[in-house]
C-alpha cells in the first residue's frame, strides 16, 4: 500500500469490478474519456484476468484514510527497456470527485514509479480542455505533442496533449534540487 | 449508462434475459418481431454472450429515469465503421409501456450516441410494411423513407414488404438547431 496523507494506493482487487464498473457507467462522466463504449461486468472481469499477468500495467485503487474506495489510477505500457510508463487508468467515483485526492494519488502513484520502478520518464494523454491541466502545469510536467483531433467525443473532433516529465524535473518540483 | 429524454440506456445484463425471455416468448409483444422463433433460455444465454463478444452490435436495456424501471431495449446492428453507418434495430416496448412515447425517447438517446459518441454518419431502419406503430415511431424520431424491398419477408400468413428508413448525421443535427431555435 502506498500512504499518503489524505489518501492511499492499494493494489485493484477482484472485489473491486462492480464498482468499476458503476463509476465508469456514470453518465455524469461518460464524455471524459477517450472511449464511448460502457463496460460490462463480465468484460471488466476478463480485463482484471489480464491485468494479473501483464507486466506493462499496475492498477490501484485509491482509498480515503477510512478504507472507502474513492477511484482509480494506474500507470500503463511500462517500458523497462526505456524506462517510461503512462500515467493513466484514472477514474473517479462520480460521487466523491475530489481534485485534492486525484492531485495526491497521481503524486504517490509517480513516486512509486520513480524512487521503486525506476522509471525515467512519466508521460499522460489527456483532453486538451479538461482542468487537469492546470495542475499538470506547475507540477514539473511539460506539454510535449498536441494530436491534433485525434478523438471523437460528443460531436465533434478534440485536440489531446500529451503530457511528460522527467525524473529529474519531477524530484526538483516537489523536493528542490538534489544536493 | 447513456442518458436521454427521461430513459437511460443500459448495458443488458444477465438478470435481465428473463424479461427478455418474456417479451420474446409472448405473442402479442413479439408479434412484429423479424425473427420467427421463440427462444429457449439457453438460446439467450448464447444470444447474451454473442453479443459480448461482438464490437458489431449492442444491445441496451431502456430503463425509464424517474422510476428505474426497465420498459424495453433497443440497440445497433450491422455497426460498419468503414461507411460510418449501423442498423438501429431491436427496439421492444413492453406492452403496457406503449403508446406513450417512450419508443421515440429511447430511439432518440440512441440516435444521440451514435452520432456524438459513435462518431457515426447514418443510422438506418428496416420495418414491416404493416408495421404502422414502428413506421410512426421512426418518423417520430426524423427518419424518412428512402425505400422498400417488395415482399421480401413472409411473416404471419404472408409477404411483407420491408420498408427502409434512414437518418443522416447532418440532417439530424440541422433539426436540433431549428428545434432549439424555436423554443
Amino acid at each position: 500500500m502506498l500512504r499518503g496523507k489524505k489518501v492511499n494506493l492499494r493494489p485493484l482487487e477482484k472485489k473491486d469490478s462492480n464498482l468499476i464498473v458503476r463509476w465508469r457507467n456514470d453518465p455524469r462522466v461518460l464524455r471524459s474519456f477517450f472511449s464511448p463504449f460502457l463496460i460490462h461486468p463480465a468484460g471488466q472481469e476478463k480485463w482484471f484476468e489480464s491485468l494479473q499477468s501483464d507486466p506493462k500495467r499496475l492498477v490501484f485503487i485509491i482509498e480515503t484514510p477510512e478504507g472507502k474506495p474513492a477511484g482509480m489510477v494506474g500507470l500503463d505500457n511500462i517500458d523497462r527497456k526505456n524506462q517510461q510508463c503512462e500515467n493513466g487508468f484514472l477514474l473517479v467515483d462520480p460521487d466523491q470527485p475530489d481534485n485534492a485526492w486525484v492531485f495526491e494519488s497521481v503524486f504517490l502513484l509517480m513516486e512509486y514509479a520513480f524512487k521503486e520502478l525506476n522509471m525515467h520518464r512519466i508521460y499522460s494523454i489527456t483532453y486538451a480542455e479538461r482542468f487537469e491541466n492546470d495542475w499538470f502545469k506547475f507540477t514539473g510536467w511539460q506539454q510535449e505533442v498536441v494530436l491534433r483531433q485525434s478523438v471523437f467525443m460528443g460531436g465533434k473532433f478534440h485536440d489531446r496533449i500529451v503530457w511528460g516529465v522527467l525524473r529529474e524535473d519531477w524530484f526538483e518540483s516537489y523536493y528542490g534540487k538534489r544536493e | 449508462m447513456i442518458c436521454g429524454e427521461g430513459v437511460g440506456l443500459r448495458l443488458v445484463l444477465e438478470q435481465d434475459l428473463e424479461l427478455l425471455a418474456r417479451w420474446r416468448n409472448d405473442p402479442l409483444t413479439s408479434a412484429m418481431f423479424h425473427s420467427p422463433f421463440m427462444m429457449s433460455d439457453a438460446a439467450l444465454i448464447d444470444w447474451h454472450r454473442a453479443l459480448l463478444g461482438n464490437p458489431d452490435r449492442m444491445r441496451f436495456m431502456i430503463g425509464r429515469l424517474e422510476d428505474k424501471v426497465t420498459i424495453g431495449i433497443i440497440g445497433l446492428e450491422h455497426i460498419n465503421y468503414r461507411n460510418q453507418e449501423a442498423e438501429l434495430a431491436g427496439l421492444v416496448i413492453d406492452l403496457a409501456e406503449r403508446g406513450q412515447g417512450w419508443g421515440a425517447k429511447a430511439i432518440g438517446t440512441m440516435v444521440r450516441y451514435a452520432f456524438e459518441d459513435l462518431n457515426l454518419h447514418r443510422l438506418y431502419a428496416r420495418i414491416y410494411g404493416s408495421n404502422r406503430a414502428a413506421r410512426r415511431v421512426a418518423e417520430k424520431a426524423g427518419l424518412i423513407y428512402e425505400g422498400q424491398l417488395r415482399q421480401s419477408v413472409y411473416h404471419n400468413w404472408g409477404y411483407e414488404d420491408i420498408i427502409y428508413m434512414s437518418i443522416l448525421r447532418e440532417e439530424w443535427k440541422h433539426e436540433r438547431a431549428t428545434a432549439t431555435a424555436v423554443q
